[in-house]
């Protein structure tokens, strides 16, 4: 025998209505400020290159788009639009002690002056370099000491920022 | 004669919820947009000028507000070498003007204890600048404090690496000798010009 449907039991209906958002605001205002307090204005001018691991540092001078060349463990390479392009020495020439300066990066640098002074303007004095943080210190000399033979005697260092803040 | 209660049903405050979709919409959109543009890694540029080296022998440069003239040189050095930082000033290579750091248990080289030797030379030695004149550096556009100290590369260090030391120790170097943190948290800078070369 069927039982007859219980009359004091009264079935519960989901009442229309929208959803509590007060806990999702409350997280989208935390993501909003740090993103806002994060934000720069000043745009990307230089880019980590591909396959390079910069170098840990505590500067805060802002990167300049100038003239860059990239030192990777296994050569010294143009840099077109953040990647390696056409490669400059290679990791013989690089490791090669009797070699003070690096012809082809010399031959390279002196070509950028050429048109420099071709099209009426003042040498290039400053080059940048995007150096993994792995390549030895006698690679850093001879990209120095040539580049300072070309004229440009200011050497920059691309790096990742650090906190210079202790304790 | 008191008047008789309104029977006009008074409002009541309802439990009304105000429509938060607009503003979510709009925190949707400027979140997506944020992060589309941040950047979370950033990069700087470790400025590297080809230095004036003076050598001894040589004049220093202009004479101090004392009326001595700044002639003497410090020749502060710093090697790398595989096993120790070795650092040394007045050109010594033994002494108390010579110091060896040997390079920690856990295989790293001890910045602090360098950087702490570096600060005393700062003060002790080295001591505060002569005069200080404005400038404006060409490449930066901006303003920039030069000192002068009584030895004439009281701001330099010359540092000399074996070949095989990678870049990223170099970059570490340079920054321990550039600047220096006090007690208050306020920064002044060490040997903020660095001079690289072979090792001696």
């Amino acid at each position: 025998m069927a039982f007859a449907p219980s009359k004091g039991k009264k079935h519960h209906f989901a009442a229309p209505g929208i959803p509590n958002l007060t806990s999702m605001i409350d997280i989208m205002v935390v993501i909003l400020l740090f993103l806002l307090k994060s934000y720069s204005t000043s745009g990307v001018l230089v880019q980590p290159a591909q396959g390079v691991e910069l170098p840990n540092s505590t500067v805060t001078n802002a990167p300049m788009k100038v003239l860059t060349i990239i030192a990777k463990k296994d050569g010294l390479f143009e840099e077109v639009s953040g990647i390696p392009g056409k490669i400059i020495e290679d990791f013989t020439s690089l490791q090669n002690d009797n070699l003070v300066e690096l012809p082809n990066l010399a031959a390279m640098l002196e070509q950028v002056q050429q048109r420099s002074r071709a099209l009426g303007r003042e040498d290039k004095t400053t080059i940048t370099i995007q150096g993994d943080k792995t390549i030895p210190y006698r690679w850093v000399l001879k990209i120095i000491n040539t580049c300072a033979s070309s004229g440009f005697d200011k050497v920059d260092f691309v790096v990742l920022k650090e906190s210079k803040y202790r304790g | 004669m008191a008047f008789k209660p309104s029977r006009k049903k008074k409002r009541m405050v309802g439990d009304y919820e105000i429509n938060l979709m607009p503003f979510m919409d709009l925190c949707c959109v400027l979140v997506t947009v944020l992060l589309a543009s941040s950047r979370f890694v950033e990069v700087a540029l470790l400025e590297y000028a080809t230095p004036t080296v003076y050598e001894s022998g040589t004049q220093g440069g202009g004479s101090g507000m004392g009326g001595g003239e700044v002639n003497a040189l410090l020749e502060l050095r710093c090697n790398v070498t595989y096993d120790a930082l070795e650092m040394s000033v007045f050109n010594a290579t033994s002494g108390e003007n010579y110091t060896s750091f040997p390079k920690m248990p856990d295989g790293n080289f001890d910045w602090e204890a360098l950087r702490s030797k570096l600060v005393d030379i700062k003060t002790r030695i080295v001591g505060p600048p002569i005069s200080t004149s404005k400038g404006v550096n060409a490449s930066t556009r901006q303003v920039e404090l030069s000192e002068k100290y009584k030895y004439a590369d009281g701001d330099q260090v010359r540092i000399s690496a074996v070949g095989d030391i990678p870049l990223q120790t170099l970059v570490r170097l340079m920054d321990t000798c550039r600047e220096y943190q006090d007690e208050r948290g306020v920064f002044h800078p060490l040997f903020p010009s660095p001079a690289l070369g072979q090792i001696q």
